[in-house]
């Protein structure tokens, strides 16, 4: 049997749409055991989110579910039925780890909150994903994706001034909650190697933003006054260019902190008349003064020129610079193929499809196992039977009480 | 007193500037020793001053101070052979290495993985360049930026129908460094338990992809592209950032179930517009999201974030203010959770860092150190560490390789 990073690793996923289902995915590409718990009957959100082949909304072929799932082994359980309860209590006495993302008060109320689970289990280690954290006085608000990037920072430093601020496209917030509590129950683990006892891990989405990504803003705020904003296309004191321009037949991203790179740039454009205006003198300043004038004149030579020459002619003189890729671009990709990056896997009833692959190649183990994600209740008999030892007569009774 | 989870491993850090000092500083945060290796002849951008090029103060940039918090430094001449044999003995002491260069720049000075295996067996290597160390584009040269916009994401930010404004924050550094935290912690216990160590070949560009899964999935199914996303969303409306009392001020709300519907709908104490039938069912709401959302901008332009935000969570529906730093540093919540740290930092006196977005009850809390001041721990690393004399360091530092 070929040996995976985290083989040996058993994992439980009590969780919905995203960001538990993303952490738990991580850890099923690296193989980790993980049984994934869904209600019966409608399964996890995502199921229903779309997108869906020919848009014909089908539980079975949700993109995102499809996506988010892959590796993991699904069962089905109402933990809120006396016998579910009691089902869920013997996976969890088998299991390493548990990630949750339904709301504390839910958790709470059933009973299945830490201070519980870990009388089952005193080696449990317990991810809990929540918007806001288990703390604070915010700790049982109702907050989505939008609301974290909002709170968190992230959304005020997108959009034009003149109008409202936007949140990062299709849940950002949610992937990093995601990530950031993988990495948690990772350091966990080290943890209860030392003690031998299991802990709570408390994860905060909107802190992934004002810690990681908003958070170095701080310092600056406090001993400047410096508050970064929403500034369109351009990116306030930093040296002209570090934006996003049009091009010929799209769009580029043109980063130029260092004044060599800068030179190199108007070396490659042929040295343009002018970039002996006064404006270019001090390129911050160009930036957060000048940027109209300057991007009209950039945007001169940009116009004449596709997306591929503009990144060609930028790579050969070590410019730092790139197209902005859509995604048929970035699917289609050469050097995403020659590494291997999208992986085609088959689903019983979506078909083979191509799915973003693992960005970390091991030198030693496998990274991704490649099994389609399970149809809803599908390893029901391999975990109630093949684990927890119940009957194929037991499984029917489950069913019928709705317990599965 | 308890000791930290990850006290006992040794990593030492080349992360440049930013993607791979992020994960330097996460292990360092659960009490690994993490030794940054610098050097005069070429030093970390951050370093210099606010942003490149604009300075040349090399120990006031909070930037760096945030990103190598809990660290060690050490100052070494990688040109020159004896730096490598140097940081090779000390690689032989050690558990991780940490590199974000462009893939040739270790194997040039004789310290990529194959070179260092030979020195250590056990140790595990993560590379995290910008596109991985093997493909026509790895050796792009880029910035986060330039990641984001490979990465298919900047394409979809920005205001629907209109053009892509692109991150405005360096979101593919954390982003990757996250990836490959999880990527080093997990070698880690592979090699405790089973004694081996390797090599991590990441990519931060398909880092930043594995994000847009999603959208992936619809090409892939649809030969559907998305374009700019802006606030909307496909199954919830309301689901906007909107208008408020005051300068500036926003408040984001999503709406998402029925019974979310219904208070938010009594929380602004049902209005007549409520009733029309374009808005009391969800397909209705989707449909006429525009008329919708003038309703409901008029609705919080009366109020302030904050009142708009308590009236609504007060009828469990989902409503946040939209906070620049200022507001984040001072909101109760976020003070209640001590999401940032109070530091003494020996040249710039006291200054705040960022925390992490996760407690760990039950693991011992540490106390933050200061992002080390260059050189700092010359002598810890090469004196106790390496056990030179103190006249060897002198005459290394002389020759300019301890530098």
């Amino acid at each position: 049997m070929v040996e995976h990073l985290l083989s040996e690793l058993r994992v439980v996923e009590w969780g919905t749409f995203i960001s538990a289902p993303f952490c738990t995915k991580l850890m099923a590409d690296l193989g980790a055991e993980v049984i994934k718990i869904e209600p019966p009957v409608n399964g996890d959100e995502s199921r229903h989110h779309g997108p869906f082949p020919g848009d014909i909304p089908n539980s079975e072929k949700s993109g995102l579910f499809l996506y988010l799932n892959t590796n993991k082994f699904g069962i089905t359980l109402d933990p809120a039925k006396t016998k579910g309860r009691e089902l869920f209590l013997k996976l969890i006495g088998k299991a390493d780890i548990l990630v949750v993302n339904y709301p504390t008060q839910l958790v709470r109320k059933l009973k299945l909150d830490f201070h519980s689970l870990k009388k089952e289990n005193p080696r449990l280690i317990m991810a809990s994903i929540t918007p806001y954290g288990q703390t604070g006085p915010y700790r049982n608000w109702k907050g989505y994706d939008l609301n974290t990037g909002a709170l968190g920072g992230i959304a005020a430093s997108i959009g034009y001034p003149e109008r409202e601020p936007i949140t990062c496209p299709l849940s950002q917030g949610d992937y990093q909650a995601g990530l950031c509590a993988a990495i948690a129950t990772m350091i966990a683990l080290f943890q209860r190697d030392k003690t031998n006892k299991g802990l709570h891990i408390d994860i905060s989405e909107a802190e992934c933003w004002s810690t990681f990504h908003t958070g170095v803003g701080i310092q600056p705020y406090l001993s400047e006054g410096r508050i970064r904003r929403r500034s369109g296309h351009v990116s306030l004191h930093r040296p002209y260019p570090d934006e996003v321009l049009p091009c010929k037949d799209g769009y580029v991203c043109i980063d130029t902190p260092q004044n060599r790179q800068w030179h190199r740039f108007l070396d490659l454009m042929g040295n343009p008349e002018w970039a002996n205006d006064p404006i270019f003198e001090k390129r911050i300043e160009t930036t957060d003064k000048h940027s109209d004038k300057a991007d009209a004149y950039l945007t001169g030579w940009l116009m004449k020129h596709d997306k591929e020459e503009i990144f060609k002619l930028c790579q050969d003189n070590k410019v730092p610079a790139a197209p902005i890729k859509t995604v048929a671009e970035v699917v289609n990709d050469k050097h995403l193929e020659t590494r291997n990056y999208f992986a085609e896997v088959d689903h019983p009833s979506a078909g083979k499809v191509k799915y973003p692959g693992v960005c970390y190649k091991f030198s030693l183990t496998p990274s991704s196992l490649q099994r389609h994600s399970p149809t809803l209740g599908e390893h029901n008999e391999k975990v109630y039977c093949g684990q927890l030892g119940y009957s194929e007569a037991d499984l029917v009774t489950f069913k019928r009480g709705e317990v599965i | 007193m308890r000791e930290l989870p990850l006290k006992g491993y040794r990593a030492v850090d080349f992360g440049w500037v930013w993607a791979g000092t992020v994960l330097g500083h996460i292990l360092a945060d659960y009490g690994a020793e993490v030794i940054k290796v610098e050097s005069k002849r070429r030093l970390d951008g951050l370093r210099l001053g606010r942003v490149f090029e604009l300075g040349t103060a090399l120990e006031i940039n909070p930037t760096f101070h945030n990103l190598n918090r809990n660290k060690l430094s050490i100052t070494v001449d990688i040109r020159q052979p004896k730096g490598v044999e140097l940081l090779k003995r000390l690689i032989a002491e050690s558990d991780i290495v940490i590199e974000n260069f462009t893939p040739d720049v270790m194997r040039k000075r004789g310290l990529d993985y194959d070179s260092l295996i030979k020195v250590n067996a056990h140790i595990i290597m993560i590379s995290m360049s910008a596109a991985g160390s093997y493909g026509p584009l790895a050796h792009v040269v880029t910035y986060a930026p330039v990641i984001s916009a490979l990465s298919g994401i900047d394409s979809m930010v920005g205001y629907e129908n209109d053009r892509p404004l692109g991150f405005k924050h360096a979101y593919a550094d954390p982003t990757a460094s996250l990836f490959g935290a999880f990527a080093v912690l997990g070698a880690l216990r592979y090699r405790e338990k089973t004694g081996k160590g390797q090599h991590i070949d990441l990519s931060q560009w398909e880092a930043t992809t594995s994000l847009i899964g999603e959208a992936v999935m619809d090409y892939s199914m649809n030969k559907r592209i998305y374009g700019t996303q802006g606030n909307r969303h496909p199954t919830m409306a309301p689901h906007g950032i909107y208008p408020c009392k005051g300068d500036d001020t926003w408040v984001s709300i999503a709406v998402k179930t029925e019974n979310e519907w219904s208070g938010f709908c009594r929380a602004i104490g049902n209005p007549p517009w409520t009733k029309d039938p374009r808005f009391t069912d969800k397909y209705g709401r989707l449909k006429n999201v525009t008329q919708l959302d003038k309703h409901v901008s008029q609705w919080t332009s009366k109020h302030t974030d904050y009142e708009v935000t308590h009236i609504l969570q007060k009828h469990r529906v989902a409503a946040a203010p939209v906070l620049t730093v200022d507001g984040i540093f001072v909101d109760p919540h976020v003070n209640k959770r001590h999401s940032f740290v109070d530091v003494d930092h020996p040249v710039v006196g006291g200054e705040v860092v960022y925390g992490l977005p996760w407690k760990l009850n039950g693991a011992p809390a540490k106390r933050f150190r200061h992002a080390p001041l260059l050189g700092e721990h010359n002598n810890y690393v090469f004196g106790k560490i390496l056990g030179l004399s103190e006249k060897e360091i002198l005459k290394l530092t002389d020759e300019e390789i301890i530098y």
